[in-house]
């Protein structure tokens, strides 16, 4: 089936995502692989277009940027794309920074990650962030005074860096009651 | 259930009216990413250029040597490059030699068609064109009926310039393709390069003779008048041409076959298509190079048949470079399956969430 040029997606592929189909022991990089795959296919078919930041791509082995990623276009981040990226909020991290400036520079409308940088924004995000459960293992034993017990589960800053550690990103927002009372497990 | 009488002074209990809860309002990229501040300074730079192009074409003429338009073109496109990355400036010179050579092989074939020496088509052309049109030829029909040389009708104006659009039509998409996407600017070229090598060894291979010289010096038609720019200019309008177009005048007056006249007419419309969404805007975007060719024989310029092979050429260009960018997908496409082991569907589909 042709695909009409407005119909295109283009599709940035973050370092977060990237990262994820590179390391085999991540734990997103099942679900990474299987969107990728996805990605590919349409790609074939001409109704996804990918793209992944020279800065993402530069640090990568050749011989997995050439094969696995061969699909991508790479989109050469200069001084002035930097500069934006720094004038930019302090909510974002450089890298996350970086990858919205080019996308607005690039006209690129969609993120394919495994992190939760972009749920904030009006965008379209491909997340594979959310394959893997934020559970804790063990319950920690000293909470924060913002912290909350909810269901057996801490909810609070301690745990919310520990889930940024263990899945390699920020942690999804806790979902909040409107009328005040304490949060419900989602 | 009971009934109660309100009767006035009792005070009746509302309950209270929610607010309504609605969703947080999420940011655009828009909204977070700082604008570009050369996106201003290139939009009133092109503000300015439109103004200066049809300031020149009023008074001076529209603008048809190559090399002025090579020069309003490469204008054009610097504004449009203005505060990118040098690495898309370094880009922009490298377009730019491969057009101009592009444009100074298309000339000099015109010099190698006069060296080549193959024998001028005179005859075979306009044998095809009896046999398509059952005995007639179309340039003397079409003259016969419509031409009147003392009166300019409203289908010559719009014959006549629809044959100048030439002039400008590829020049202005090529120039707003590369500004706006290399990528399809590079699509773009592959395609217009290829049609314009195809034509050139043509003009070399197969030197064809005009409707108005076979008329006029071989006399194996009735006289045709060639009354190209008369319509054009009956509405104020002009050409312009620079004085360096005499001194680099190779032009090849028996270079018909194909026509790129026709064949242009159709590659840009035949680019642009898939982008265009309603039917109907499609069914008159692709009337323009019918009326391109009706008007090339109308004024004795072309035959039929040159106007058909320009069509083909551009379908083969289109075709044949289709199929190799469907290709370059599924190769790449499957060197990622390959090196990430998602060949298989079952496979993938085997693998746990």
């Amino acid at each position: 089936m042709r695909v009409r040029p407005s119909q295109v997606r283009h599709i940035l592929l973050d370092d977060s995502f990237i990262n994820a189909l590179l390391a085999t022991d991540a734990p997103q990089h099942d679900a990474a692989c299987q969107l990728y795959r996805t990605l590919v296919d349409n790609y074939q078919m001409g109704s996804d277009r990918l793209y992944g930041l020279s800065t993402v791509l530069g640090d990568l082995p050749t011989e997995f940027r050439r094969n696995a990623l061969a699909p991508l276009i790479r989109l050469n981040v200069a001084r002035q794309h930097r500069v934006a990226a720094a004038r930019m909020s302090t909510n974002f991290t450089p890298a996350a920074a970086l990858s919205l400036v080019m996308m607005r520079r690039e006209r690129v409308k969609v993120v394919a990650t495994a992190a939760h940088t972009y749920d904030a924004l009006d965008i379209e995000v491909l997340s594979v962030a959310d394959a893997v459960p934020m559970t804790v293992a063990e319950p920690v034993p000293v909470v924060g005074a913002d912290a909350d017990v909810v269901g057996g589960h801490v909810v609070g800053s301690d745990v919310v860096a520990a889930a940024a550690v263990s899945s390699g990103s920020e942690s999804t927002p806790v979902p909040r009651s409107t009328d005040g009372s304490s949060p419900t497990e989602p | 259930m009971s009934e109660t009488t309100l009767e006035r002074g009792d005070l009746v209990e509302i309950d209270p009216i929610e607010p309504l809860q609605t969703p947080p309002i999420r940011p655009t990229l828009r909204s977070v990413v700082p604008d570009d501040p050369w996106y201003t300074v290139r939009l009133a730079g092109f503000a300015v250029f439109v103004i200066a192009y049809s300031a020149w074409f009023v008074k001076k003429g529209l603008i048809i040597d190559r090399i002025s338009v090579g020069i309003s073109v490469f204008i054009f496109i610097v504004i449009g490059h203005l505060g990118r990355p040098l690495r898309r400036w370094a880009w922009l010179v490298f377009d730019c030699l491969c057009y101009s050579v592009m444009w100074f092989c298309y000339e000099e074939s015109r010099g190698w068609a006069d060296r080549a020496g193959f024998e001028l088509q005179v005859f075979a052309p306009r044998n095809i064109d009896r046999f398509l049109f059952f005995g007639n030829d179309p340039n003397v029909v079409l003259q016969r009926h419509f031409y009147n040389p003392k009166v300019i009708h409203w289908y010559d104006k719009v014959a006549s310039t629809t044959y100048f659009t030439h002039f400008i039509f590829p020049v202005i998409a090529i120039a707003v393709v590369w500004v706006t996407s290399h990528r399809e600017w590079a699509r773009f070229m592959k395609r217009f390069a290829s049609l314009l090598i195809v034509s050139c060894a043509m003009f070399v291979v197969l030197p064809t003779a005009p409707p108005w010289m076979a008329s006029s010096k071989y006399h194996i038609l009735p006289k045709l008048a060639r009354h190209t720019g008369r319509g054009f200019t009956s509405l104020g309008l002009k050409g312009f041409v620079n004085s360096w177009q005499s001194a680099l005048d190779w032009g090849n007056a028996v270079a018909a076959m194909p026509s790129l006249h026709s064949a242009f007419a159709l590659f840009v419309p035949a680019f642009f298509l898939p982008r265009i969404k309603p039917k109907w805007l499609k069914a008159i975007v692709l009337c323009f190079p019918i009326v391109m060719l009706t008007s090339l024989v109308y004024f004795g310029e072309h035959w039929v048949i040159d106007g058909l092979v320009g069509w083909t050429l551009v379908g083969l260009s289109f075709l044949f470079w289709g199929w190799q960018e469907r290709r370059s997908l599924r190769k790449q496409a499957d060197r990622a399956r390959a090196a990430l082991g998602l060949g298989d569907l079952a496979f993938v589909q085997s693998v746990p969430a």
